[in-house]
Order: structure tokens, then C-alpha cells, then sequence
């Protein structure tokens, strides 16, 4: 017992002078960071790198290290070293993605260094989670009662949503957005016939689903609208419904409520009727909210299912929950609004551009002018 | 670009991909429910099918009796060719009603609208018999029971060329004077009632026919070739030549005024009782006739479909029973399937649980099953399903009459098939 005190103690002041040890690095590293500052003003370049060095190999924190960066970047550029000057400016970039160079606040030289430079994320992964809803959109009303002018009421049920993906940046505003997503979908369809007679079907479904899309993404500040629009691959794992009938007879003692009588289904498999792959075409938009180098977003997006959900040779069989309960299916496409909210990670790639991008400096100096 | 994109199979690709999304809509699936499909019809209580009439601009008239607050009433139903209720009718009555029969009328004051044949319950255990002249919309134009006996029970109407009607069935009575020597009692006689054109009985025309213990007139035939000839059909246990056992046998006799005093085919396997059910005459002049087989004791387990083809003057072709896995088997209707083959309908009992499934075969004269898979089957094991009914529309689709059990209440449904008896 004793012993195990002993271990915790130790843990606990070994994580306690590491913090102080980083914290006192840090200050120093400030000093040496405005030494070189002042070297550097100085006119005096050739110590420069010498004094950031140890700093460099461990001690700036990020933000020291974007500054030592960007400082021995022009010193490069002054001493005519322009390999020096891209390693330093690619070190700036690791130190901070998404550190872009101002014509207002950075020398002219290191703008037109920096356009040759991008940090974008190639990729940048996410997750999601949220609900979703599911409006049917009948092709066919297909009617097993004789009776006409039966209506089928579809009623929205809530289902979840589940999922991941990745934004494969093609620019740094617009990506191919490609996604694997689990989901439950529902419904619920009510009829009404043989006088009084109430049949409620709850059809529930597991989706598998591969969104892919264009997606446009504002680049700058802290929150950061986007919208995409694209198609989705559907594979349906699973398909249960339930079928209940509430028999409501007329009380023949005049004045007195129908005689009702509720008679549940169990959970019927619906998978043969279904059209196991379908496809749908979607619309989404949301807000993505900057958390450091991250993002948490909220999204919302609308699908249009394309495909006939049932197979339409299999309305109608010897048996099945036609013959048993009267049911048939109407044809219809699933379409599925959503909400989800998520995490983006994007992973940053520093590197050099094969062309660099420096029309838009002019633009940003006479707008500074 | 342009050579970019042709070089790269843009083309091709954007094909592909307009091909893919594609949206089903109601122009591009095609909507086969409408042309075969099983339709339910009923209301309140219980609906259950007994007869169906198919006229000749396609309307579908189904038959049955509504069951509901402890009554029963005749439960009219008329339909366009897709099954979409037209008509839905429950004829008034004084008494409870059990629906039997539906015929178009041909000839006499009534030509042109249908003959409604029902037992009408008079007490406990006997029955009169209604019929209703009703027009294609349902209305009753006239009515007219036979209640002449203490109990009569009719299975079918034949409305004749010279506007009369026929009726086949039974009577319960008990008729010592006729008691066949070597039965106890003389329970059930063949009972045949002809009405004239103005629907009143033709006197002499009640014909009491035979000494059974079981029997039944199934239904009277007027012959095409000779409209002075008719024929009936059904089933009775009266003893034949060289028989030593009352065993239940198809009758078929041919007459043109007195049914009784004709000579008699019949048809059975010895000492097996022979209950008819259906009997139907193609176009062909050939018969089928159907009915269910059981043993002597009438053993619930050893009913089975008993089948006959015969020709024009009642020789027998061929005879044979249906077997179903060792379920018994209860034969319904039958009907012609073109001109050389016939349509069977009958019910599978589960023996788990007492409930019915609904069976459809084609055969032809041989008795040789038309389909590979013998027969079609509906229904599912928990829940009572029955046909009634079986009719060939013109193009060979096929249309049944049944009773289907949905959630514990029965309704009436329509069941149309390819002429291969699927969907």
C-alpha cells in the first residue's frame, strides 16, 4: 500500500516539474526568439539560424516556431538563399497549416515565397452522427382493398445516423466528399377501410450507404459555411415491418363507441420485396466551427431516393404479409432529410506548388495601397 | 477539351452516368399490379365468398354473405375487370341468409340481369330458398322464395332458355315411404325445382329424386345442342347393382321433363363415399366433374379430391384423386380452361390446426396436370384461407372467388392470375 502511495507521488511530481520544466523552455525560448528578433533588425543575419537553433530542436511551442520560422525564412531571402528560404517557409507551414502570408504584414519577398508554398489538407477525415427522417414518394399507389378512394398516409418516423468519410481536396474551397454511412430509416403508413378498419404498417430499415459529392467549403474564419451536392449508393441490410389492425365494428347499440379490436403483427422480413441496391441524388449544406486546427460541424441534407424501393414482381404472392394481413407495398423511393453533427480532422500537407499562385498578390497590394 | 473529353471516355461516362440516375417514376415502372393482383372486399363483421359471375364487358360480380352483429346477409359485389368495387351491396332480409349461387339470366322478362340463389335460415336447422332478381347495379327487382317443404337447401340456379329457372339442391326431410331398405333413415334427397318464366313453380316440377341417406343435386345443365335436354348432376348413396355398401357416388343423368325415371351414370371408387362439389360442361361437350373422396366413415384424414372427365353423354374418360402431401383435401368449383382443359379449385386443411389453404390446378381430360408445379397454392398456415370460386376469362387469365383470412376477420377476395396460375 505503502509502496503504491510512493508510485503515485512520483508520477504526480515527475508530470509536475515537466510542466514547469516546458513552461521555463518556453520563456527562455521567448528570450532567444527576441534576440534574433533583434539580431535581425540589427542587420545582423549570419547568427540567426545559430541562435534558434536549440530552440528550434526542442523548445518553441507552435506559435514560437511559426515566428522563428517565418524569421529565418527572410533571413534566407536576404541572404540570397532561396532552398534555405523554401525549407524554412515549409517549416513555417508544419508549424502553422494555416499561416497565410499578408501583403500588409509580411515583406513582399516571403508573399511571393509563400504563393509558391500551400498547406491544404489533400484529405481531411470526419465523423458524423445525428437523425434523420424519411418521406416516401409513392410512384404507384397499389391498393389491396377493392374499395376505392382509399388514401395511404405516410407519416414521418425518426430513424439515426452514423457515419464517416473524407473530403479529397481538389482546391482549398472545393472537395469530392466520400462517405460510408450506417442508418435507420422509417415510416409509417396508415389505412383505413372495410368501413372502420385501421391498418398502420411501421416499415423499418438499416442502410449502408456510400455518399460521394462536390463539396464546397468557405476557407476563411472561425466558422465556415459549406454546401455539396452529389450521389449516394445504397445497400439495404435490413427491411422489418410491423402490420397492426385495429377492427373497428359499429356498436349496434345505437350511441355507443365502435366494438375495436387491436391485433398486433409480429416483426415481418421484408427483404424479398425490396430492391437491395438503390441510389439517391442529395443536396446538403451546414457550418463547419473552427476548434484549432480542426473543425466541429453541424450538416443538413436532403436525399432524393431514385429507385423504386420494391420489386415490383413480388406485390403479389401465394403467401407472404399480402395473403396473411392484406398488405402490399405501394411503389415508392425513400427520400431521407438529415441532421448530424460531426468532427473534421484535416490532415495538413505542407509542400511546394508545381505553379505558384502570385496573381492575386498585386490585387492584395493595391487593396493595402 | 473536346479531345480531352473524348479521349478520356467522357462521353461514354456521362452516358453512364445519366443511364444511372435514371428515376424510377410512374412512366418508367411498370405498373403490373393492375393486371393481376388479389383484391379484398367487405365491411363490417366478417365477408365470405361464395359464387362469381363474370360478364361479358368484363364487369366481375362476386358473391358471398356478410357476417356481422349475429346476423348473415347476401353480399353483393360488382367490380371492373381490375377489381376496383363498383357496387357493394348487403340485401335486406328478414331472416339469416347464406349466399349460393349467381347466374346471368338469358331469356324471359328478366334477360340480362342475374339470378341471386340463397338459403335463408327458418329455424334453427332448416332452410328456404330465396332467389333474387337483381339488376347489375344490385337492385332488387324481384324476389321470390320456395319454402314448400319443412327444409329445402339449394346449391345452384340455371336460368333456362325459356326464362324459367332450375334449381339444384337438397332437402332434409325425412322420407320413410322412399327409405332406400338398407339404410336407417332417408335424411337427405336430390331436390330439383323448376320455375317458369313467371317465377312460379311448375307444378310437377319439384322433384324429390332418390332414397339417400347423403345426396345432393349439384347443378342442373341445359345441353346447347338440344334446348329440350337437360342434364343434372350430384352425388348419392343410393346402393347400385352389385353393390352392397351405401357408398356415396357422382350421379349424372341426362332428361328432358321428369329427372327421376332416367337412367343414371355414375361415378366412384366402391365403398369410398364421393361427395360432388362442382361439375362443369366445356365447350367441347366433355365434363369435369370434382368433388372430395373420404373413406366409408367419412375419416376427416382420408378426404381427398376426387376428379371425373366424361363425354358428352356421360362416358367416363378418366377418374382420379388428388393427393396433397397426405393433407386432406376438400374439392370446390371447377371450370373449363379453353377447350380441352379444366380448372380445379379446392382446399388444403392443415391438420395442425384446422385451417385452409386455397389449391388451383389444370388439368385436361386425361386428368394430366397442365402446369409443372401441378398446382398453385394460397394462403398461410395460421390463417383460415378458402376459394370458392373459379372462372377463365376470355384471354385465359384466371379469376378466383375466395375467403381470406386477414387479422382474424374474414374477407372476400379476388385473385387474378396469368393463365399459368401466377402472378
Amino acid at each position: 500500500m505503502i509502496f503504491s502511495k510512493r508510485i503515485v507521488l512520483l508520477i504526480f511530481f515527475s508530470a509536475v516539474s515537466r510542466l514547469l520544466y516546458a513552461q521555463k523552455s518556453t520563456d527562455d525560448c521567448e528570450e532567444t526568439l527576441n534576440l534574433a528578433a533583434t539580431e535581425f533588425n540589427s542587420g545582423r543575419f549570419y547568427n540567426i539560424a545559430k541562435i534558434l537553433q536549440p530552440c528550434l530542436q526542442n523548445g518553441f511551442s507552435r506559435e514560437q516556431r511559426q515566428r522563428a520560422n517565418l524569421l529565418l525564412t527572410q533571413v534566407n531571402l536576404l541572404q540570397d538563399d532561396p532552398v534555405g528560404a523554401e525549407n524554412s517557409y515549409l517549416d513555417l507551414l508544419r508549424a502553422n497549416p494555416e499561416f497565410v502570408a499578408d501583403t500588409a504584414r509580411d515583406p513582399i519577398d516571403v508573399v511571393y515565397l509563400s504563393r509558391k508554398f500551400t498547406a491544404d489538407p489533400v484529405i481531411s477525415a470526419f465523423v458524423r452522427l445525428g437523425g434523420n427522417t424519411s418521406p416516401v414518394r409513392v410512384i404507384h399507389q397499389i391498393n389491396p382493398s377493392g374499395e376505392i378512394n382509399i388514401t395511404n398516409n405516410y407519416s414521418l418516423q425518426p430513424g439515426l445516423l452514423l457515419g464517416g468519410g473524407f473530403d479529397i481536396n481538389i482546391r482549398s474551397e472545393l472537395a469530392l466528399s466520400v462517405e460510408l454511412n450506417y442508418a435507420t430509416t422509417a415510416y409509417t403508413k396508415k389505412q383505413v377501410k372495410f368501413n372502420l378498419d385501421e391498418k398502420i404498417f411501421t416499415d423499418r430499415q438499416h442502410w449502408l450507404t456510400l455518399p460521394i459529392a462536390v463539396k464546397y467549403t468557405d476557407t476563411k474564419g472561425i466558422v465556415r459555411p459549406y454546401g455539396y451536392a452529389g450521389f449516394a449508393l445504397q445497400w439495404l441490410i435490413s427491411d422489418n415491418g410491423q402490420i397492426d389492425w385495429t377492427k373497428n365494428d359499429i356498436n349496434p347499440i345505437e350511441g355507443q363507441p365502435p366494438i375495436s379490436n387491436f391485433i398486433p403483427s409480429p416483426s415481418i422480413d421484408f427483404m424479398e420485396f425490396r430492391n437491395k441496391f438503390n441510389y439517391s441524388v442529395f443536396v446538403g449544406g451546414g457550418v463547419r466551427y473552427k476548434i484549432g486546427l480542426d473543425f466541429l460541424f453541424a450538416d443538413l441534407r436532403y436525399s432524393f431516393g431514385m429507385t423504386n424501393l420494391v420489386i415490383p414482381t413480388t406485390t403479389y404472392s401465394s403467401a407472404g404479409p399480402m395473403v396473411e394481413y392484406g398488405h402490399t407495398d405501394d411503389y415508392f423511393r425513400l427520400d431521407n432529410l438529415a441532421i448530424s453533427v460531426g468532427y473534421v480532422k484535416p490532415f495538413y500537407k505542407p509542400r511546394k506548388l508545381k505553379t505558384a499562385r502570385t496573381r492575386t498578390i498585386l490585387k492584395g497590394l493595391s487593396k493595402g495601397a | 477539351m473536346r479531345n480531352w473529353f473524348t479521349n478520356t471516355g467522357g462521353v461514354g461516362l456521362l452516358w453512364s452516368l445519366l443511364f444511372f440516375f435514371s428515376c424510377d417514376t410512374s412512366s418508367s415502372v411498370d405498373p403490373v399490379f393492375k393486371d393481376y393482383f388479389i383484391r379484398y372486399y367487405g365491411e363490417d363483421g366478417d365477408q365470405e365468398a361464395a359464387d362469381m359471375l363474370v360478364a361479358e364487358d368484363g364487369k366481375i360480380f362476386l358473391l358471398g354473405t356478410s357476417y356481422k352483429n349475429q346476423s348473415s346477409r347476401v353480399y353483393f359485389i360488382r367490380t371492373n375487370s381490375i377489381g376496383d368495387e363498383e357496387v357493394k351491396i348487403a340485401f335486406e332480409s328478414n331472416e339469416n341468409e347464406i349466399a349460393a349461387d349467381i347466374e346471368r339470366i338469358i331469356a324471359g322478362p328478366d334477360a340480362g340481369n342475374y339470378a341471386v340463389l340463397s338459403n335463408a335460415i327458418k329455424n334453427d336447422v332448416d332452410y328456404l330458398i330465396r332467389i333474387r332478381i337483381v339488376n347489375a347495379d344490385g337492385e332488387v327487382l324481384f324476389s321470390f322464395d320456395f319454402n314448400r317443404l319443412s327444409s329445402q337447401y339449394a346449391n345452384a340456379i340455371t336460368p333456362l332458355r325459356d326464362g324459367g329457372y332450375y334449381i339444384a339442391g337438397k332437402t332434409t326431410d325425412i322420407d320413410q315411404q322412399q327409405a332406400n331398405p338398407d339404410l336407417t333413415l332417408d335424411t337427405e334427397d336430390l331436390l330439383l325445382i323448376r320455375f317458369n318464366v313467371q317465377r312460379e313453380v311448375v307444378e310437377g316440377g319439384t322433384t324429390r329424386i332418390g332414397r339417400s341417406n347423403g345426396g345432393a343435386a349439384i347443378k342442373v345443365f341445359q345441353n346447347d345442342a338440344d334446348s329440350d335436354s337437360l342434364s343434372y348432376v350430384g352425388y348419392s348413396d343410393e346402393l347400385q347393382a352389385n353393390d352392397n355398401i351405401a357408398d356415396q357416388n357422382f350421379i349424372f343423368r341426362r332428361f328432358k321433363s321428369d329427372p327421376a325415371s332416367v337412367k343414371t351414370r355414375f361415378s366412384g371408387k366402391p365403398d369410398f363415399n364421393e361427395r360432388m362439389a362442382a361439375s362443369t360442361l366445356s365447350p367441347g361437350g366433355t365434363w369435369l366433374a370434382a368433388g372430395t373422396q373420404s373413406d366409408i366413415n367419412n375419416t376427416f384424414n382420408s378426404q381427398r379430391v376426387y376428379v371425373v372427365s366424361l363425354r358428352s353423354q356421360f362416358q367416363q374418360i378418366n377418374r382420379d384423386i388428388f393427393l396433397q402431401e397426405n393433407r386432406p383435401e376438400v374439392a370446390v368449383n371447377v371450370t373449363p380452361a379453353g377447350s380441352s382443359e379444366f380448372l380445379v379449385l379446392s382446399n388444403v386443411i392443415n391438420t395442425a390446426n384446422g385451417t385452409r389453404d386455397i389449391v388451383l390446378r389444370k388439368i385436361n381430360l386425361n386428368l394430366e396436370y397442365s402446369w409443372p408445379d401441378e398446382k398453385v397454392t394460397f394462403g398461410t398456415p395460421g390463417n383460415d384461407d378458402t376459394g370458392s370460386a373459379v372462372s377463365e376469362l376470355p384471354n385465359g387469365d384466371i379469376l378466383i372467388a375466395a375467403t381470406m383470412d386477414l387479422s382474424n376477420q374474414k374477407k372476400i377476395a379476388l385473385i387474378k392470375l396469368r393463365s399459368n396460375g401466377r402472378f
